[in-house]
């Protein structure tokens, strides 16, 4: 990772941080879907690591949900964790 | 019977999505002026004409304007920060000012947004964004507030529309009616 990298995020939360409190509730997990995906795309590349590949691509493509259909947005939120869980065994 | 006029604004209006996937590919300065021109264009109260655009593009700085700014694209390549200047619009009070300004951006905005798919750019206005932060990056001063961002870029994709409602849903006639 580069030290660019790692202060743009830092730089994203402290922004999405000051203008949450502002925005729709729904905001706050999809900021913290974007930041899970900034995340997961680097730790695929610095580790070579498929998970987080997956979950990075998966993210980005479903993230809009958020606009449109929110039933299916939060559907993928818990999908997303049950998906975390099993990995977390197997590591 | 419709003039061609009106059927080409019509299908510009309703094409016209908000997109957050872009390709590589930069916009160039002639489509940028031809953008900024018609937010010019948008309706002015008292003709104040209180708009300040800010095109960014640079790298470096697009790089901190999009981690200032939550909402907006990350792979969009340019942005126009929609400003009003509040020298422009304190005669209208303290109160309505900020609603002049608003409103003034607003239409801009959607001219720039129509002209932008015209060109077969993809756009999206962003209204998250950390005002302090913007206005420190962008070195602005005091009087003139950022109100909307405006993504721009090649679309790498293309969404299907939102369902909107029926017009006779939003709408009565001489006064008003639940609907």
């Amino acid at each position: 990772m580069e030290k660019g990298e790692l202060f743009d995020i830092c730089t994203y939360i402290a922004a999405s941080a000051e203008k949450l409190k502002d925005e729709p509730k729904d905001y706050g997990p999809l900021r913290l879907l974007e930041v899970l995906n900034q995340l997961a795309t680097l730790g695929a590349t610095e580790y070579d690591d498929n998970f987080l590949r997956e979950v990075a691509q998966q993210v980005k493509e479903k993230q809009g949900l958020v606009m449109t259909d929110r039933k299916a947005f939060y559907d993928f939120l818990t999908q997303l964790v049950i998906r975390f869980a099993r990995e977390a065994k197997n590591r | 019977m419709k003039s061609s006029k009106e059927e080409i604004i019509i299908e510009v209006i309703k094409e016209r999505r908000s997109i957050r996937s872009y390709t590589d590919e930069k916009v160039s300065r002639e489509m940028l002026m031809t953008i900024l021109e018609a937010g010019q264009w948008a309706p002015t109260p008292s003709n104040v004409q209180s708009w300040r655009f800010i095109v960014v593009q640079g790298a470096q700085q697009f790089r901190a304007l999009k981690t200032l700014s939550p909402g907006f694209p990350r792979e969009a390549t340019t942005a126009i920060v929609v400003c009003s200047d509040q020298r422009r619009t304190k005669s209208f009070g303290e109160t309505l000012s900020p609603i002049l300004a608003a409103e003034e951006v607003a239409m801009a905005v959607q001219n720039m947004l129509l002209m932008a798919h015209s060109l077969n750019l993809g756009s999206c206005a962003v209204a998250s964004f950390s005002e302090a932060g913007i206005k420190e990056l962008l070195e602005l001063p005091d009087e003139i507030s950022p109100i909307l961002l405006v993504a721009l870029g090649f679309p790498n994709e293309h969404p299907i529309a939102p369902q909107r409602k029926n017009v006779s849903q939003i709408t009565s006639w001489e006064r008003y009616q639940e609907v």
